[in-house]
């Protein structure tokens, strides 16, 4: 009904509201209680210890007259006296402090029953001064039974008092079990809400993304525990480097697959253009070839025919290379030893290498094994390096032909041939681009060389690299994987 | 020179050029040649009365597209000695390791090379024939 965002935010809210409000209840229930007890002190106690002095003080006036009837003594008279004007302040205090119209006519009742027993027994000693014993005696009687109804109103006004504070700590303890209620019932409602928010943060958040970081993440344990923020970002990460990866690669392949549509759409037409043009060249040779064998030329006319016929011979090789390039033969392999192969080229090209005034080296601790190859491909994929080798290197130079086994990625165990020429390398700029079909650097080339090379090492599972700074040779390195291709 | 008269060969190519030279160096050599520009004229040579002795066949015929020529020469004439006068490179097309079939690699200076094939073949077909 409502979105994630609503429900734990209305949550959070009324965890706040019900826990700030139990607070304030709190706080606000404590002043109350202060109030309260407050007002029962400085009031009704007050009061009452005032009701009981007043009580004190009257009590204290018995017996002096009696005792004054017995010895005739002024000095009771004197104290009586001042247990009067106790009574009399003490009478005024009460009065002073009584609240309710109920408190004031008991006070004053008391009053008037004080006065009334006070004129009664003033009467009293003045009998028993003028020494009429007996009216005195029964004017006693009287003023006794007063004294006692006086004693009874001071008890009453007390108990008046202590009925307040009774009915005050009823109404706090009333108070004190409203508010244990509220509290009890806040502290619920905190409960269930928490646990509601709990179950919706654990649900509706922590599960889901816990569940996303599991599926997100291919590579960590799946078990782990931890932060589930922290996992989901480690993953999201991750993903966001595989997308990186992904989108590079896809780029790459792209790129890869435009550059092989090219190449095939050039590859078709060189193969439909060689082919037509070698049907009539070789017309052509044939004719040079019959021409040749009956002309009596002079020398500048032999030297044009040479010319004419060295130029036919390189279109020719161009038209071979064009057919070879779009239409590459099948592998046809045989176990043997690369090691075997580089000797037979060494050897066919023994003439070749002496007149470039090239030397070659072998370094070769024991020959490579024996592997799944093409002889007459990797034969020529050697030719076509060792011949750029010796066309680089004017006036000739040295040639280094290092053989190993090694492991490489991806191929694993792989047969290496190093060949490394003294020659002037390749500039940086151009590195990528001898790979490249139709790309040459030298006059008569076709740019086709390397490209097949290169082509030949990749039908073997192989791979051509080439590592070169200008001006220090250049090194061809053909990688053969050592197990089946 | 040796007296060839008898023989007649049959030369398919497409480029009449290469026919011309062919014939003109045969003939030179005393064969009878014919030549033929496609699968059509061979066949209608091979049907016709005049009888065959050779042929030196080009397969990158215009109409000829598969080997079917092949099969069509051999249920005629199944003896007729065959050379194949093409390039290298598409040698693997062709019929191989077949009795009657040499193959010849079209070059400038294949001609010297092919007159010796050529010879060599009728003469041994003319023994087998004797024998």
């Amino acid at each position: 009904m409502f979105n994630l965002r609503t429900r734990i935010y209305s949550l959070l809210v009324a965890v706040v509201v019900v826990t700030l409000t139990g607070g304030f209840v709190m706080v606000w229930y404590t002043y109350r209680m202060e109030g309260l007890l407050n007002h029962i002190i400085s009031e009704n106690m007050e009061t009452l210890y005032a009701a009981e002095g007043l009580e004190i003080a009257l009590v204290n006036q018995k017996g002096f007259v009696s005792y004054y009837f017995l010895d005739g003594d002024p000095d009771w008279l004197r104290q009586l006296g001042e247990y009067r004007q106790i009574f009399k302040e003490r009478l005024e205090k009460t009065k002073g402090l009584a609240r309710t119209l109920h408190q004031k006519k008991a006070v004053s009742k008391i009053e008037e029953a004080y006065n009334r027993y006070i004129t009664i027994k003033d009467q009293v000693i003045s009998h028993y001064q003028r020494g009429e014993r007996k009216a005195g005696a029964s004017l006693h009687k009287e003023a006794r039974n007063r004294f006692f109804g006086i004693l009874d109103l001071c008890e009453r006004y007390k108990r008046i008092h202590r009925k307040a504070i009774e009915q005050a700590k009823k109404k706090s303890l009333t108070q004190a079990r409203n508010l244990r209620l509220v509290a009890g019932t806040a502290i619920l409602v905190v409960i269930m809400l928490g646990v509601l928010l709990a179950f919706v943060l654990t649900k509706q958040i922590l599960a889901p993304i816990r569940r996303l970081a599991l599926e997100a993440d291919r590579h960590e344990k799946p078990n782990e525990t931890g932060n589930e923020v922290n996992i989901l970002s480690r993953s999201v990460r991750g993903l966001i480097k595989d997308a990186d990866h992904t989108q590079a690669a896809l780029e790459r392949s792209q790129e890869t697959l435009l550059q092989a549509e090219k190449m095939a759409s050039v590859g078709k037409l060189a193969a439909g253009m060689a082919h037509s043009i070698r049907n009539p060249l070789t017309s052509v040779k044939m004719r040079l070839f019959s021409l040749d064998r009956t002309l009596e030329l002079s020398p500048a006319q032999q030297d044009d025919f040479e010319v004419i016929s060295g130029e036919i011979r390189h279109i020719d090789t161009i038209v071979q290379n064009f057919l070879e390039f779009s239409r590459p033969p099948k592998l046809k392999t045989q176990k043997i030893s690369p090691s075997e192969i580089v000797d037979l080229v060494l050897q066919l090209l023994h003439h070749r290498l002496e007149s470039y005034n090239v030397t070659v080296t072998v370094e070769r601790r024991q020959p490579l094994p024996e592997i799944q190859v093409d002889p007459e491909q990797l034969k020529e994929a050697l030719i076509n390096i060792l011949e750029n080798a010796c066309e680089a290197m004017e006036g000739g130079g040295s040639i280094v032909i290092h053989e190993e086994k090694g492991f490489r990625e991806p191929h694993g165990p792989v047969a290496v041939i190093q060949i490394t020429d003294s020659g002037p390398g390749i500039q940086k700029p151009i590195q990528n681009k001898v790979f490249q079909p139709f790309f040459t650097s030298k006059e008569e080339g076709t740019g086709l060389g390397l490209s097949i090379t290169s082509r030949i090492m990749e039908s073997h599972g192989g791979s051509l690299e080439l590592i070169s700074e200008s001006g220090k040779g250049a090194t061809f390195v053909l990688t053969l994987p050592l197990e089946k291709i | 020179m040796e007296n060839r008269s008898g023989f007649t060969i049959l030369i398919a190519d497409r480029n009449p050029n290469v026919r011309d030279l062919l014939k003109r160096e045969l003939m030179s050599d005393g064969y009878r040649v014919i030549p033929a520009k496609d699968s059509r004229e061979i066949l209608k040579q091979v049907f016709s009365r005049t009888p065959l002795d050779l042929l030196i066949l080009d397969p990158d015929l215009v109409t000829v597209g598969d080997t079917a020529i092949f099969e069509k020469l051999n249920n005629r004439i199944p003896r007729l000695p065959l050379v194949i006068h093409s390039f290298q490179s598409d040698r693997s097309q062709y019929p191989q390791d077949v009795k009657n079939v040499v193959f010849v690699e079209k070059e400038g200076n294949s001609i010297e090379h092919l007159k010796k094939v050529v010879a060599k073949m009728l003469k041994r077909n003319q023994e087998d024939s004797y024998n």
